[in-house]
């Protein structure tokens, strides 16, 4: 017959480590101390980047959000035209989701020069070397353009093929045109403009602004231009993803293909991955605290182990097994990284709070990345105990006994 | 002796270190000792006494031979059925006290109800009534270092006795006090061996020797009953 065998219940397992933690306080919470640290960092950093990340959402620049560029890729080998139809606006504008649409294309003339009067000044410069583009009335809509005087051409101007300009803000300036009331006209070569309106600013398309434009259908009738050549689109927020996948059948249906779209990532994208990289950077630094961490609690654990040698030998002779011994001593190294990971967690929280607070921003952190700090931490004193446990529960009981005397 | 079956049994144990050339520690020990005998094994440095006691005290096993603790064949027991056997039968006083430094006197006799799975319930009065045995209850919340060295030994004693042990393997009680407060360790034994606990003791010093009822003496490993 056999005595039943020995064992130890779950409550003294818990009291046994406790007490053999705290016995020793100043080295325990030094040892706990690169946790703390560890995890502090690895909470605020993941907390300071979905911080950051909301700003960035916050920030996010509306415009470009709701903004669809389509241009006509280069013709196929077969001599598939992918040209955007004259129309282009129009088709747009009747997709649901659409603000506005119009088309703009650069036109090519040359080394020809831009100038206010057809008398060469030889002391003054008055002809500049201008860029000059060809708009849909629809496009002032769509870049959100703003008349500092004047007005834009119309529909009219375009279909009669009349010969008027508007001038971006800077190109006015060069030109030396400040005023529309005395109607100044511009020579674009040997062709004369009428000047309809100055631009005071655009939100697209920003080199409008140093550049002269007139209507498309000028352009069509002087200036032999094919086709348009970009379509710019403002949608509602949140439509870019849908319109984009309709705007090409929109506008070719019968070679959708043809065409490239252009429009921003989504905000959420944008979030996630700046997030992504600003996560994965501090993570990596976190990681790195952790391990120092884990380190160091694997270290004082077997220093602990050693000079416990006789504590060891006594529980030994008191009916603990080789389980017991190592059981109690990766119960207190996991303690040590449940507690390092309770205040490294706390800390991570009051540091995303604090420089949220500094900074007047909304703190954002995920609830379960706070709560798995002490789990982590409890993961990591654990694993730093294992071999330090092995090694006292693998000591011989006369050899612990008799080394403690 | 007294008792029809003897506790511990000892039938031809050797023990030997090493492998190519092993040295011998025990040499074909044989002992019966009976339920609530105290003996004493005296003999010098080296000579085996503590090896006897270790594996009397099942923390070593004999190369060869077998050893009956309270009828049971220990040979082929496992580690973990030895432990527990080794909970709730014997107990161990040593010479150098073990007693955790940070833990109350109290805390430290409670320890030996650990690895039996005694009743949390009752732990601390069972602790106390230990303490009151060994005249000690006054200190229960002492730490050990404030205590002197035969108040240590005897917080050592009630540690021992707290599962109630049949048997009480003490390895130089008294070598660490003086003669006065050794006398007072060695009256208490008495004590308990009148209450029927088996005693078996382990010293080098004849006097010490001369307070149990019997003597073995153990030279190189050989063992002999003296009286």
């Amino acid at each position: 017959m056999t005595d039943p065998r020995s064992s130890v219940s779950f409550a003294d397992i818990v009291s046994e480590s406790l007490a053999g933690l705290f016995s020793r306080p100043g080295r325990t919470g030094l040892t706990v101390l690169g946790t703390v640290i560890g995890l502090a960092a690895l909470v605020a950093t993941i907390g300071l980047s979905q911080t950051a990340g909301n700003r960035i959402v916050g920030r996010f620049d509306e415009l470009a959000a709701t903004e669809i560029t389509i241009t006509a890729k280069p013709p196929g080998l077969d001599g598939t035209s992918n040209d955007l139809p004259w129309d282009a606006s129009d088709r747009l504008t009747r997709l649901n989701g659409v603000v506005a649409a119009g088309t703009i294309s650069t036109i090519d003339v040359g080394d020809v020069l831009v100038s206010t009067s057809p008398v060469r000044d030889p002391a003054q410069r008055t002809d500049f070397k201008l860029s000059i583009q060809a708009a849909s009335p629809g496009l002032f809509d769509a870049v959100r353009a703003v008349v500092r005087s004047g007005t834009i051409p119309d529909r009219l101007h375009s279909e009669r093929g009349e010969q008027v300009a508007v001038l971006g803000a800077a190109a006015a300036e060069r030109l030396g045109i400040n005023r529309l009331d005395q109607l100044p006209a511009i020579r674009i070569g040997d062709d004369l403009f009428l000047v309809v309106g100055v631009l005071e600013d655009v939100s697209r398309q920003f080199d409008m602004l140093s550049a002269v434009i007139i209507p498309e259908g000028t352009a069509q009738r002087m200036y032999r231009l094919a086709a348009p050549e970009t379509v710019v689109v403002e949608t509602r927020i949140g439509a870019t993803n849908l319109i984009s996948q309709q705007a090409p059948l929109a506008l070719r249906p019968d070679n959708p293909t043809g065409l490239r779209v252009a429009f921003p990532a989504e905000p959420q994208r944008v979030r996630e991955a700046v997030q992504s990289d600003l996560n994965l950077l501090f993570i990596i630094l976190g990681s790195v605290a952790l391990l120092v961490g884990a380190i160091g609690i694997a270290n004082v654990t077997l220093v602990s182990v050693m000079e416990r040698t006789g504590e060891i030998g006594l529980r030994r002779a008191l009916g603990a097994t080789r389980r017991h011994i190592a059981i109690q001593f990766l119960a207190e190294s996991s303690t040590m990284g449940f507690i390092g990971g309770v205040m490294g967690g706390s800390a991570g929280i009051l540091i995303v709070v604090a420089v949220s607070a500094v900074q007047s921003w909304t703190p954002v952190l995920d609830v379960a990345v706070a709560l798995a700090a002490p789990a982590i931490g409890a993961v990591i004193g654990f694993t730093a105990g294992i071999y330090p446990s092995m090694r006292a529960a693998t000591m011989e009981p006369v050899e612990a006994l008799r080394s403690a005397v | 002796m007294s008792g029809e079956v003897p506790l511990v049994q000892l039938d031809h144990v050797e023990r030997t270190f090493g492998d190519v050339a092993p040295v011998y520690a025990l040499r074909g020990a044989s002992l019966d000792i009976g339920v609530g005998d105290w003996i004493a094994i005296v003999g010098p440095s080296g000579s085996g006494k503590s090896t006897l006691l270790n594996i009397l005290g099942l923390l070593d096993r004999p190369t060869f031979g077998c050893y009956r603790l309270a009828g049971t064949d220990t040979g082929p027991l496992t580690d973990q059925q030895r432990a527990g056997l080794r909970s709730r039968k014997v107990g161990f006083v040593f010479q150098s006290f073990h007693l955790m430094a940070h833990r109350s006197v109290a805390e430290n006799v409670m320890l030996a109800d650990v690895y039996r799975r005694g009743s949390r319930v009752d732990r601390h009065e069972r602790a106390i009534e230990a303490l009151e045995r060994v005249r000690l209850d006054h200190r229960a919340g002492y730490l050990p270092p404030r205590l002197s060295g035969g108040e240590r030994q005897r917080a050592a004693i009630a540690r021992a006795i707290l599962s109630r042990p049949q048997l009480l393997l003490c390895d130089e009680p008294t070598g660490n006090l003086d003669s006065t407060t050794g006398a007072a360790i060695l009256d208490l034994f008495g004590e308990m061996h009148r209450d029927g606990l088996t005693i078996v003791m382990i010293t080098h010093d004849p006097d010490v020797a001369e307070r149990a009822h019997r003597q073995a003496t153990i030279i190189d490993g050989t063992l002999a009953e003296v009286s």
